[in-house]
C-alpha cells in the first residue's frame, strides 16, 4: 500500500511538471508582453526594459522556467502584479468560499445522484427510469448560470427566502453561512448530479445482470440488501472514478457559479486576474487546481481497495 | 405413489420480445418426490434452466413471464405467493446451485458474509450462531480450515472450492428441494466427479430432493433415479434412469445417447459418435406438431401437423412421439 | 436476473416486410425517441439561426433608448435589453456563432485527438510521452485553461475555438488509444499482418473504420460541451469582443440588469440550454445504437 502510494506519487511528478510547463508557457504565447504589463500603462519603454531585466524576462525561456519552477517548489508562487500580495496569501484569503461550495456540491450531488441512479437501474425500462434519465439529461445540459439566475429569481427575488448573492464566512455564524450556500450549491450541483446519476445507472445495470445478483435473489435476500450491499458495493469503483473525473468540471463550474452569485472565491480571483493579465496569480491558481485534481484522483485510486478485495497494492 | 414434494403442472414460461413470443417452456408437467433425485436433460436452449428459474420465480422480468401452470411445494402453489412470501421460500425451502461458480459468488463480499447472510435471513439466529453454523456447513462440504476460509474472498479460491461453498450455502437452511443447474459443467473433469459425489452424499444424508439440470446423460446416470428429457421447451420423455438407458423410446433421446461415448461398448472399428443432424428449431413461433420432426429420421406427415401426446409406454415411462410403436432399434 | 440458458432467438431478426419509408421512420422514432426529439429541437434552432436575416424582427444591434428593458410583449416577444435592443433578434442572431463554434470545436478536437491517439496507440515511445502530456492537460480544469488561453491572446473566433479544442483533446486521445490497443489484439488485424498488409494500410483500412462510431458519439458530446464553453467564456467576459453577440454575451449583458429584467437572461439561456440538450439527446441515442452493450436491456 505504502509502496504503491509512493509509486503513484512518483508518477504524478512528470504530470505536474508538464502542467507547470503549460502554465509557464501561457504567459509567453499571448500577445501581451509581461514586462510592459507589470510596468503599467504609463511606463516609458526604458522603464519597461528595466523591469524586463530586473524580472529576468530577457533571459532564455528555459532559464526563466527553471528559476520560476524552483521558486514554486519552495512554496513561492510569486506576487500579484496588481496588489503586490503573495499569490499564496491571495489564494488563502479566497479559499474558504470555493472549498465550501465544492464540498457541499459534492455531498449534495452524490447524496441524490446515487439513489436516483440505483432507482433508475432497478426500474430499467419503466417510466421511473425514463423520468429520472430525462431529468438527468436536462440537468446535464442546462447552463449553470441559467439555473443559477432562475433560482435567484424564484427563491430570492420572488419568494424572498434566501439571499440574492454574496457570501458569509463560517466565522460569522452557521446560519447565514449555509443560507448563502444553498443556491450556488444547487445550481452547480445539478450538472454534477446528472453526471453521477447517469454513471450510477449504467454501472448498476451491468452489475444487476451479474450471476451473483441472481444468487443473492435465490438466497431469498430482500431488495434493499441486494441493491445496497451486493450491487452497489460492486458498482462503487466506477462511480467513485466518475466523481474524481467530474472534479475538473466542478472546478470550471465553480468559476461560473462564483460570478453568478458574486462570491469572492478563487474563481472570481482567477477571472479578475485573467482580465487584468495578472500572470503570477493565473499561474498559481492553475497550478494549485491541477495539483488538487491530481491528488484527489490519486486518493480515489487508492480508495478502490476499500470496495474491492481483489485490488491489492 | 406418495405425494411429491415438488409438483409442476402444465408450466408455460414465455419471453415477450420485440420480435414475438419465445416459448421457452411449454406445458411442462413433472414432479420430484421426497429425497428423490430427478434429472432434467436437454441441449442448451431447451428450457431446462428456465424451468428451474420458474420454480424459484426468478425468470427475468418484465420480458419473461410464467403464463400458465402451477408449481406446488408440498401442495402450496408457489405462483400464488406474494414476492415477500416467495423470499421466505428461496434459499430456505428451495435452494439453488448455479453453473458458474466463478461468477455466482459476489466478488466483493467475504465467504463468511455470504454464508451468514443466508442463515441469518432464514433462521433469525445471532451472528455468533450463524458463524458457527456456516463453519459447520463448510466442514460438511469438506473444505479444509473453514474458519480461515470464512474470512477469504471468492477470488482467493479455486472453482471447485467455490462450488463447494455454493453447495454449503444451498444446504445451509436444510432445504426440502435443491435445484442444481449444470453444477459441474464449468469444472475440471476430476473436480466434477468430486462435486457430484459430494452432492449425492449430502442428498442421501440430509434427505433433500434434488433436481439436477444437465446436458450430460452421464452425470444423470451417476446421480439420478428418474430423468426427464426436454426438447425445445417440451418434455419428450420421462422414465427411471435404468429404464431410459435400456429402452430409450423417443428418437431424440436415442440421438442423445448415440452421441455419447460408451465405455463398455467402445468406439473401436472406426465407429464415429453419431450426431443429431440439424438445429434446434426457433422457439419463436415454433412449427406445429412435434418440435423434433425437422430433425427426425422417422418423421411423417402426422408429426408435422399434430403434436404427439405423452403416452405411457411402460411402467413409469412416458414418451411424446407418434412412432413409439416403431421398433426400438430404429435409431441405431 | 440473467437467464443463463440462452433462449434461442432467431439469428437474423425477421424484419416484417418493409412497409414503406414512413412506417420505417415511425418505427425509428418509437425506438429512439431521444434522437427524434433532439433532432427536432436542433433542426428548429439551426433553421432559426440560418434564416436569421429573414426571420429576426429587428436589427439585433439597433439601440432604442425609448424601449429600454421592456418586458415581453407583442412587439418584442422576448422583451428588450438595457439598450432597448430586441432580445428575440439578438437570440436568433447569437445562435449562429454558438453553433459554428460548437461544430468547429467538435471537428478539430476529434481530428487532432484521432491523429495523436493513433500515434500513441501504435508507438510505445510516443505513447509514454504523449499520455503524460494528456494526463497533464486533463489535470488542468478545462474552463480555466480556456479562459487563460483566450484572455492572454486577443479574443477572436479562432482563439475561442482553439481555447475550447485544447482541453477536449485528451479525452479523444484516450478514447482512440484505448480502442487501438484493443483492436490491435483482434484476430483480423493479425490476419491482415499475416498476409503482408503494410502497416499504414492496416491503420487506414482496419483500425480507423472501427473507431468511427465511438468518435461520432464523442463528437456530439464535445459539440454540446463547446457550445456551453463558448457561452461560459462570453459570460465571464473573456469571450468574443462586443460587436459580435453570442448567447453567452447576451446573457452576460443581461446579468447587470437581472433584477429588473429576467427575460434578458432567461431567453438566451433557454435557447442555449435546449440546443445543448438536443445535441446531448442525439449523442445518447447514437451511443445506444452504436454501443449495443449499454442498450442490451431494452
Amino acid at each position: 500500500m505504502l509502496a504503491y502510494t509512493l509509486k503513484r506519487l512518483a508518477a504524478a511528478v512528470p504530470v505536474m511538471l508538464i502542467v507547470a510547463i503549460i502554465t509557464f508557457m501561457l504567459m509567453h504565447i499571448g500577445s501581451v508582453d509581461p514586462a510592459s504589463r507589470i510596468a503599467g500603462e504609463l511606463a516609458t519603454p526604458e522603464e519597461v526594459e528595466k523591469i524586463r531585466i530586473a524580472m529576468g524576462l530577457d533571459r532564455p525561456l528555459l532559464h526563466q522556467f527553471v528559476s520560476w519552477f524552483g521558486q514554486v517548489l519552495s512554496g513561492d508562487f510569486g506576487t500579484s502584479i496588481l496588489n503586490r500580495m503573495p499569490v499564496l496569501d491571495l489564494v488563502g484569503q479566497r479559499i474558504e468560499p470555493t472549498l465550501s461550495i465544492a464540498l457541499f456540491t459534492i455531498v449534495f450531488a452524490v447524496a441524490l445522484a446515487v439513489p436516483m441512479g440505483v432507482l433508475a437501474a432497478w426500474n430499467a425500462g419503466t417510466w421511473v427510469d425514463h423520468l429520472i434519465m430525462a431529468l438527468a439529461v436536462i440537468a446535464f445540459s442546462m447552463p449553470v448560470f441559467l439555473v443559477g439566475y432562475l433560482l435567484i429569481y424564484q427563491f430570492s427575488i420572488e419568494l424572498r427566502l434566501l439571499p440574492v448573492q454574496g457570501y458569509k464566512p463560517l466565522a460569522g455564524g452557521v446560519g447565514p453561512y449555509l443560507r448563502h450556500l444553498v443556491l450556488p450549491v444547487v445550481s452547480l450541483g445539478l450538472v454534477f448530479l446528472a453526471l453521477i446519476a447517469r454513471m450510477t445507472r449504467a454501472t448498476m445495470l451491468e452489475v444487476l445482470n451479474q450471476d451473483y445478483i441472481r444468487t443473492a435473489r435465490a438466497k431469498g435476500l430482500g431488495n434493499t440488501r441486494i441493491l445496497v450491499l451486493h450491487a452497489l458495493k460492486n458498482a462503487a469503483n466506477p462511480i467513485v472514478t466518475t466523481i474524481g473525473f467530474g472534479i475538473a468540471a466542478l472546478i470550471g463550474g465553480v468559476v461560473v457559479t462564483e460570478t453568478v452569485f458574486a462570491i469572492p472565491g478563487i474563481g472570481r480571483l482567477t477571472i479578475d486576474a485573467v482580465i487584468r493579465r495578472d500572470f503570477p496569480v493565473i499561474q498559481g491558481v492553475i497550478l494549485l487546481f491541477s495539483a488538487a485534481y491530481v491528488l484527489i484522483n490519486l486518493a480515489i485510486d487508492l480508495s478502490y481497495a476499500l470496495f474491492d478485495p481483489r485490488i491489492r497494492y | 405413489m406418495e405425494t411429491p414434494i415438488l409438483q409442476i403442472d402444465d408450466l408455460s414460461t414465455h419471453f415477450f420480445t420485440r420480435d414475438g413470443v419465445v416459448r421457452a417452456v411449454d406445458n411442462l408437467t413433472c414432479h420430484v418426490g421426497a429425497g428423490e433425485a430427478l434429472g432434467i436433460v436437454g441441449e442448451s436452449g431447451c428450457g431446462k434452466s428456465v424451468t428451474s428459474l420458474s420454480v424459484m420465480r426468478l425468470v427475468q422480468s418484465p420480458s419473461g413471464r410464467i403464463v400458465n401452470g402451477a408449481i406446488r411445494l408440498q401442495g402450496r402453489d408457489l405462483l400464488a405467493l406474494s414476492e415477500k412470501e416467495m423470499r421466505e421460500i428461496r434459499g430456505n425451502e428451495i435452494s439453488m446451485i448455479f453453473q458458474e461458480p466463478m461468477t455466482s459468488l459476489n466478488p466483493v463480499l467475504s465467504i463468511g458474509c455470504q454464508l451468514i447472510e443466508t442463515i441469518r435471513r432464514h433462521r433469525g439466529v445471532s451472528g455468533k450462531e450463524a458463524w458457527q453454523r456456516a463453519v459447520d456447513m463448510l466442514r460438511l462440504v469438506q473444505i479444509p480450515e473453514p474458519d480461515q476460509r470464512m474470512r477469504e474472498y471468492p477470488h482467493q479460491l479455486s472453482g471447485g472450492m467455490r462450488q463447494r461453498i455454493m453447495i454449503a450455502m444451498a444446504f445451509a437452511c436444510d432445504p426440502k428441494v435443491l435445484i442444481a443447474d449444470e453444477p459441474t459443467t464449468a469444472l475440471d473433469v476430476t473436480i466434477q466427479a468430486q462435486i457430484l459425489a459430494l452432492m449425492s452424499d449430502l442428498q442421501k444424508r440430509l434427505g433433500t430432493a434434488v433436481v439436477l439440470i444437465t446436458h450430460d446423460l452421464g452425470v444423470v446416470a451417476e446421480t439420478c433415479q428418474r430423468v426427464i428429457v426436454m426438447y425445445a421447451g417440451r418434455k419428450v420423455e420421462e422414465a427411471d434412469v435404468g429404464d431410459l438407458f435400456d429402452r430409450p423410446r423417443h428418437p431424440y433421446t436415442k440421438g442423445l445417447m448415440a452421441s455419447m461415448p460408451h465405455l463398455h461398448r467402445g468406439l473401436g472399428n472406426g465407429q464415429r459418435l453419431k450426431e443429431i443432424p440439424g438445429m434446434v428449431p426457433s422457439l419463436l413461433d415454433p412449427p406445429p406438431g412435434c418440435r423434433f420432426a425437422g430433425r427426425c429420421a422417422h418423421a411423417t406427415a402426422l408429426c408435422t401437423t399434430e403434436e404427439p401426446p405423452l403416452t405411457e409406454t411402460g411402467p413409469r415411462h412416458w414418451v411424446a412421439c407418434w412412432h413409439t410403436g416403431a421398433p426400438a432399434e430404429v435409431a441405431q | 436476473m440473467a437467464v443463463t440458458d440462452t433462449v434461442s432467438l432467431p439469428a437474423a431478426r425477421s424484419t416484417a416486410p418493409t412497409k414503406g419509408r414512413l412506417a420505417r421512420f415511425a418505427r425509428f422514432v418509437r425506438r429512439h425517441p431521444n434522437i427524434a426529439i433532439g433532432a427536432l429541437i436542433l433542426t428548429l434552432i439551426v433553421a432559426c439561426s440560418a434564416l436569421a436575416p429573414l426571420i429576426a424582427p429587428y436589427d439585433p444591434d439597433a439601440i432604442n433608448p425609448a424601449e429600454r428593458l421592456k418586458p415581453p410583449s407583442a412587439a418584442h416577444l422576448f422583451g428588450t435589453d438595457a439598450f432597448g435592443r430586441d432580445v428575440l433578434s439578438r437570440v436568433i442572431w447569437g445562435g449562429r456563432i454558438s453553433l459554428v463554434v460548437g461544430l468547429t470545436v467538435a471537428l478539430f478536437s476529434v481530428g487532432i485527438g484521432l491523429a495523436i491517439g493513433l500515434v500513441a496507440g501504435f508507438s510505445r515511445i510516443a505513447d509514454a510521452v504523449l499520455m503524460r502530456v494528456m494526463d497533464a492537460m486533463m489535470a488542468i480544469p478545462g474552463i480555466l485553461l480556456a479562459i487563460a488561453l483566450v484572455a492572454l491572446t486577443t479574443a477572436s473566433i479562432e482563439t475561442v475555438v482553439f481555447a475550447l479544442v485544447i482541453p477536449e483533446i485528451p479525452r479523444v486521445v484516450r478514447l482512440v488509444r484505448a480502442m487501438v490497443l484493443s483492436l490491435r489484439e483482434q484476430p483480423f488485424v493479425d490476419a491482415a499482418r499475416a498476409v503482408g498488409t503494410r502497416f499504414h494500410m492496416i491503420l487506414i483500412r482496419h483500425i480507423m473504420p472501427n473507431t468511427v462510431a465511438p468518435l461520432i458519439v464523442q463528437a456530439t458530446f464535445i459539440c454540446a460541451f463547446a457550445i456551453l464553453g463558448e457561452a461560459y467564456l462570453s459570460f465571464l467576459g473573456v469571450g468574443l469582443p462586443p460587436p459580435t453577440s453570442t448567447w453567452g454575451s447576451v446573457i452576460a449583458e443581461g446579468r447587470k440588469v437581472f433584477g429588473l429584467a429576467v427575460w434578458v437572461v432567461l431567453f438566451p439561456g433557454l435557447f442555449l440550454g435546449f440546443t445543448v440538450l438536443s445535441i446531448n439527446l442525439i449523442g445518447d441515442g447514437l451511443r445506444d445504437i452504436l454501443d449495443p452493450k449499454l442498450s442490451r436491456r431494452q
